[in-house]
């Protein structure tokens, strides 16, 4: 096998790991950051694949906005969790 | 109240990942068997490039070979502006005025000029390299949300300009489409001569079409559903 | 064995992110993972096509491109529809939330009103 597949094989099990990760990690925000991560390898991917337009949209559109969205739910859901953990918290007290 | 599991979850597991790595091998299996094709569309999409108006196949794709695709797209486009619009609408239009300059405002300062021109360039170089209206929008929407995030009022939603903008692309498109009827009598074909500079109308105001639309989607999370 | 072409290498590697993608969407309860998942398979689905437009090494296909390039868009898009409706379920159950505490504030408050006028009654008969 030449140097070409070797590059080509070591980038589809950098894809399959941090993709398996995604759903194995505890904390829904490093989910979130290995999704971001996951995206930027993929346009690795498809610059190997001489698809330059797809990797341009794909950095911007599929990483990026993606991920800014992704983390601005994280935080609406997330600050409704611990405001509530609060509201009970105080509930028990009195 | 208890819910009530009609089957041993566990089972259910195990079942699901069997599946899953049934129809895995298969794929594989298949992906490996298939039989070697020669490509007639390719071969008469790159032979035809000169008609097209534009020398990058991807965007002779598109917008020529594909453009009812394309149009369909804009249209979806619209309706999710559509849908993601109300969110936007319901909040209190406060004042926020950073008491000091942020930090993300000061990146923004370095960052929002030099994106503008390298969008403008994309759209520009996308007739003959890799480029074109879809990556130009990108980065226009992330200018667009780099400056929601240091709390600089950027657009208005209720404003009847910007509705216009969000429809924008597909105005275009479609003044394209009737233009060309007359000259062409055909659906969306485009006489070798204009077709380029028709390509760049669409795809000038598809830009800010589909960078509003991205914006919008980004600024409903961010700063609806209080 | 078979002639490990890059096509055949992405390809193989674009149905082990579908399984991965599909496994994680079934077994995971976590709305935000779901979400996750599905661009996952997105991403993978997208592989297959960029895989079959590289088979030929002279080439490129442009066909297979436009279409992943419209895919990417909608898929963000997509994607920002299910946040919206997540955001707008949570914010739905907190509302929940908080009329079940505040009916149970009440039934508790007038449980206490109650007994403490039954006393009187009982220490005058």
């Amino acid at each position: 096998m030449t140097g070409n597949l070797w590059i080509d094989i070591l980038l589809c099990l950098c894809v399959l790991f941090i993709a398996a990760s995604i759903f194995l990690v505890k904390n829904t925000f490093s989910a979130i950051v290995l999704f971001i991560s996951l995206g930027l390898v993929v346009t690795f991917c498809w610059i190997r694949l001489n698809a330059i337009d797809v990797a341009i949209a794909e950095a911007a559109i599929g990483s990026g906005l993606t991920g800014a969205m992704l983390v601005a739910a994280w935080r609406k859901l997330s600050s409704d969790n611990s405001k509530n953990q609060h509201r009970k918290d105080k509930e028990k007290s009195e | 109240m208890q819910t009530y599991w009609l089957v041993n979850q566990r089972a259910i597991n195990i079942l699901i990942i069997g599946l899953v790595s049934v129809l895995t091998v298969l794929l594989i299996v298949a992906f490996i068997e298939q039989p070697v094709h020669d490509n007639a569309l390719r071969t008469l999409a790159l032979d035809n490039l000169e008609k097209t108006g534009v020398s990058n196949p991807v965007t002779a794709v598109l917008l020529n070979y594909r453009a009812y695709d394309t149009y369909m797209e804009f249209a979806v486009f619209l309706c999710v502006a559509v849908a993601v619009v109300p969110y936007v609408l319901d909040v209190q239009v406060s004042a926020q005025k950073p008491s000091s300059e942020s930090q993300v405002l000061s990146i923004a300062k370095v960052f929002v000029p030099l994106s503008i021109i390298m969008g403008g360039y994309l759209l520009w170089i996308g007739s003959s390299q890799p480029g074109g209206a879809f990556q130009a929008s990108s980065l226009l929407a992330g200018c667009l949300v780099l400056l929601s995030l240091a709390n600089v009022k950027t657009i208005d939603f209720s404003k009847v300009r910007i509705r216009l903008l969000l429809s924008s692309g597909l105005l275009a498109f479609v003044a394209v489409i009737i233009l060309s009827f007359f000259q062409t009598r055909g659906f969306i074909i485009l006489q070798p001569t204009f077709a380029g500079a028709l390509i760049l109308f669409v795809e000038f105001f598809a830009t800010f079409a589909i960078s509003v639309t991205l914006f919008l989607c980004f600024e409903s999370i961010h700063k609806g559903h209080l | 064995m078979i002639m490990l072409t890059q096509s055949i290498l992405f390809s193989i590697c674009a149905a082990i992110l579908l399984a991965i993608g599909l496994m994680g969407f079934l077994l995971t309860s976590d709305f935000l993972r779901k979400l996750l998942a599905l661009n996952v398979i997105g991403m993978a689905i997208f592989m297959v096509l960029i895989a079959a437009a590289s088979a030929d090494p002279n080439a490129i296909d442009p066909i297979p491109h436009a279409m992943v390039l419209t895919g990417i868009v909608v898929a963000a898009a997509g994607t920002a529809l299910g946040l919206n409706l997540a955001s707008k379920i949570a914010r739905f159950a907190r509302s929940i939330q908080n009329e079940n505490s505040t009916q149970q504030n009440k039934t508790v408050g007038s449980e206490k009103v109650r007994s403490e006028k039954h006393t009187p009654d009982g220490k005058g008969k």
